[in-house]
């Protein structure tokens, strides 16, 4: 019988996606709550043109 | 709303491609904002995003010229004089002699094109204004540090004016490729 082939993860950064995710998957903290979002993370440390793709998206 | 950043792109490979890009320059871009690590490995991910910026900057250009374009109409006609014999030697630097013109065609490939190459395109078909060629121009400039033999000095910190301004155009192409 066949092996299913494993499914890769896909991970879709959103605008809305929290700090808490990348802080998480990488061991950093980034000195923000986990809850912050990252777009408005992203805006604050001066990448408004950042934040902003990632909300038009 | 659209779980894909560049969901507008028809290429799905290319898509997909594109949103593993941006994804892990913003995680890079992140990382860089952490205390956790030196200023020097905080200055190179803030140039990695650079670079990965500049070729999402590419590949969005060179999507639009595709759209637009065909590598039969970009082709160049050139005229090339080819010496049959020489007739005469007047001096080391002049000689006279026979010869003809011949017309040769320079295939354009797309897989070829580097970001130059696809920016002066875009310009030249009117995809692209003066001011977004220029602006791309300087994105390739700050790219092309990655080519380390080139640096006239040990590199210093690459700055978040530095960062949003090539994060200014990325979006500007976006939203160009989205129109």
């Amino acid at each position: 019988m066949k092996k299913q082939a494993k499914r890769k993860q896909v991970s879709h950064l959103t605008f809305d996606t929290k700090v808490g995710t990348i802080q998480k998957k990488y061991g950093a903290d980034l000195g923000v709550s986990p809850d912050k979002k990252i777009g408005e993370f992203l805006r604050e440390r001066g990448y408004p043109s950042l934040a902003k793709m990632l909300q038009e998206a | 709303m659209s779980e894909a950043n560049f969901a507008f792109v028809t290429d799905a490979i290319l898509q997909r491609n594109l949103d593993i890009t941006f994804e892990h320059l913003i995680e890079l871009l992140s990382l860089s904002e952490s205390n956790k690590y030196t200023e020097t490995l905080k200055s190179s991910f803030r140039k990695t995003v650079i670079i990965y910026t500049a070729s999402i900057v590419e590949a969005l250009l060179l999507w639009m010229l595709k759209q637009n374009t065909s590598e039969e109409t970009l082709a160049k006609r050139q005229t090339v004089f080819k010496v049959s014999k020489v007739i005469y030697d007047i001096n080391p630097a002049e000689r006279i002699v026979l010869g003809k013109d011949e017309i040769k065609i320079e295939k354009c490939r797309f897989e070829k094109l580097n970001l130059d190459q696809v920016n002066d395109l875009c310009k030249e078909h009117g995809i692209i204004s003066d001011s977004i060629f220029k602006d791309v121009d300087k994105v390739r400039g700050l790219r092309n540090r990655l080519h380390i033999s080139t640096l006239a000095k040990v590199e210093g910190d690459y700055s978040k004016d530095d960062l949003e301004f090539v994060f200014s155009v990325a979006r500007m192409v976006k939203n160009l490729a989205k129109a």
